[in-house]
């Protein structure tokens, strides 16, 4: 497998293992209260990270609103064939909207842990060219699904 | 006191009332800025996985780890987020490892 898709499944196991840990890890009761979660959103001690449905709003709700095509269909011959070119189209880029958030949550991942700490100027140089990167990655990932051969073959 | 002003870092109180462990650990702690329960748990989880190499018993004795230490009151709620980030990046890594692999 690919190195970038790797990346994607653990990018996905962190966001299950993120949630695992908020809800799972309690308190013992030995120093506190039995049963407390540790790490939990009003605690504080997660980072900034919310664990929340929201995140899946892009594929939840945008997905299944009404593509409209924009602008007149002075063309009436063709008219159908621009629906369905523009239906294509805005389906398409609704996916690439929402595989976009999740194709570099591993960098965010990052971003919020140790971005925090570094300088604003570093953090604002790091984070963007780590996201080039697995972006050019993910360039020869595609390459290596559409032809089946790696880029270095 | 023998520390002078530094006596409540030295740890000189808990040792004169017996407690030479509590002691250490006061030492160590203002050493450490409120950083040693933390460190203690990075290295621990560290050694444990060259030693074993295996993530199920580091996250298992992280969980622990946490489910004893983790709301007392000598421990730095920063240094809670760091542990998060540990046991967050060990259970990603065990469910690959179940999934993926």
């Amino acid at each position: 497998m690919n190195s970038v898709f790797r990346l994607i499944v653990f990018t996905i196991f962190l966001n299950i293992a993120t949630g695992l840990v908020m809800y799972g890890v309690t308190d013992s009761g030995v120093y506190g209260t039995k049963g407390t979660q540790i790490f939990s959103d009003n605690t504080g001690n997660t980072f900034g990270i919310v664990y929340n449905e929201s995140y899946t709003s892009t594929f939840v709700g945008d997905m299944n609103t009404t593509i409209n095509p924009t602008g007149d269909l002075e063309d009436r011959d063709n008219a159908i064939y621009r629906v369905l070119d523009k239906m294509n189209l805005g389906f398409l880029t609704r996916i690439k909207d929402a595989v976009t958030k999740y194709l570099f949550g591993f960098i965010q991942f990052i971003q919020s842990t140790i971005g925090p700490y570094m300088e604003p100027a570093l953090a604002n140089f790091i984070f963007p060219t780590l996201k080039t990167v697995i972006f050019i990655g993910y360039l020869l990932g595609v390459w290596l699904l559409f032809t089946g051969r790696a880029f270095s073959d | 006191m023998v520390c002078g002003n530094l006596t409540a870092v030295c740890g000189w109180t808990e040792l004169f009332d017996g407690n030479p462990i509590l002691a250490a650990f006061t030492m160590y702690d203002a050493s450490m800025v409120g950083w040693t329960i933390a460190i203690l748990f990075i290295v621990y989880q560290m050694m444990l996985f060259m030693k074993a190499r295996n993530l199920a018993l580091n996250f298992i004795t992280g969980v622990f780890f946490l489910s004893l230490f983790a709301t007392a009151t000598f421990i730095k709620t920063i240094s809670l987020q760091v542990m998060f980030v540990i046991l967050v990046l060990e259970m990603a890594g065990l469910i690959y490892l179940w999934v993926a692999k």
